[in-house]
């Protein structure tokens, strides 16, 4: 069944089938918020918060649009909302410890110390360097490189001409890979160059 | 175009989303600048790189549940402000009844007061007939006095002239 379709079942009072388009999307949005929070705690939170507040705007949802797009919209805006009540915070605990060790544990079944170790280095740097971007450039990084989207997609989704997101792309690229420059020693920069 | 408007189509070049005169000529672009190509070979290495940073485990047991909870929680929040909406119009409706009643009332008390008025007019009437008729026999006595005044000045003036006439 369409989203459209399964959207259309809910509006007329059959609300389980929600946890239908749950399924379908949920993954992916626990995978964009989690680029912004890097906490599995905080992500999950984000992500119920974007379906509580998707069912709530259901009926404004108009056909016309892609489900999905309009569901990443939600998206977008909660994480840019929990990335600036962070900074007002100022709360600069970027990392969660636990969840490093998940991570690490999950790492290692597939493959050895060394690499792990160095694997789990790059991890942190692109992290702290894709953190470290303007907003803007932050979020079209994370929607193409990370949630593989398309760029017409992202156009869709920030309602933004195709050459804009282009332009913010490139930008955010070339930012991104200074970062990584400062936040890796040289060697580390090479390997990560021929990844 | 330039070299950095190429570079700028790249994201969409290589995720196929340009069209075929835009795929032409970029790629014909690549064929011939190195730095384009280094850029198109960096946003790939980028993706590479992203999808290994990308989370290793989605923790989303309980998620779903927890959202639906919410989700029936709303929707009875909101049948019970409906029925909250309802019961509020059912009762502006017993109170607009209510002073319909009250008001169907003052006007049943309206016309009682209308036919006590009535009454009141006639008792007026009444008592101004039982003052009005004695001043008007005054007045018909005052009137009738005046015209045998009139009378006997003209008789006074007769015998006035008829005693100088004799004079």
């Amino acid at each position: 069944m369409k989203d459209e379709d399964i959207i259309r079942l809910i509006l007329k009072g059959d609300d389980e089938l929600y946890s239908e388009l749950i399924d379908r999307y949920s993954s992916k949005l626990y995978s964009t918020a989690y680029s912004y929070t890097h906490n599995h705690e905080e992500a999950r939170d984000i992500v119920q918060e974007i379906f509580i507040k998707a069912y709530n705007g259901l009926c404004s949802f108009k056909a016309d649009a892609k489900f999905s797009t309009w569901l990443y919209r939600i998206a977008v805006n909660a994480c840019i909302d929990w990335s600036r009540k962070k900074k007002s915070k100022a709360d600069m605990t970027i990392w969660n410890t636990d969840e490093m060790d998940i991570l690490d544990s999950i790492v290692s079944e597939t493959a050895g110390p060394e690499e792990t170790l160095l694997k789990q280095e790059h991890k942190e740097a692109v992290r702290n360097s894709v953190d470290s971007l303007p907003e803007i450039y932050k979020t079209v990084l994370i929607l193409y490189y990370f949630e593989e989207l398309q760029v017409q997609e992202i156009c869709n989704i920030l309602d933004c001409p195709r050459k804009t997101i282009e332009t913010r792309l490139y930008r955010a690229k070339g930012i991104l890979k200074s970062l990584l420059k400062e936040n890796l020693s040289g060697g580390e920069y090479y390997e990560l160059q021929n990844l | 175009m330039s070299c950095k408007t190429y570079s700028i189509m790249l994201h969409s070049y290589l995720n196929n989303e340009l069209n075929e005169l835009e795929t032409k000529e970029v790629s014909k672009h690549l064929e011939k600048c190195p730095d384009c190509t280094k850029e198109a070979e960096e946003i790939k290495k980028l993706k590479v790189l992203a999808s290994a940073v990308k989370i290793d485990m989605i923790q989303l047991e309980g998620l779903k549940k927890n959202i639906m909870s919410a989700i029936r929680l709303t929707k009875k929040v909101r049948t019970l402000s409906y029925d909250i909406k309802v019961l509020s119009r059912l009762g502006t409706s017993l109170v607009a009844c209510g002073v319909l009643a009250l008001f169907l009332n003052f006007s049943a008390l309206g016309s009682n007061l209308e036919a006590h008025s009535d009454k009141f007019d006639y008792r007026v009437q009444e008592i101004g007939q039982k003052i009005g008729q004695p001043i008007s026999v005054i007045n018909k006595g005052l009137s009738e006095m005046s015209n045998k005044i009139i009378d006997l000045n003209g008789i006074t003036f007769r015998i006035q002239q008829r005693n100088r006439g004799g004079m």
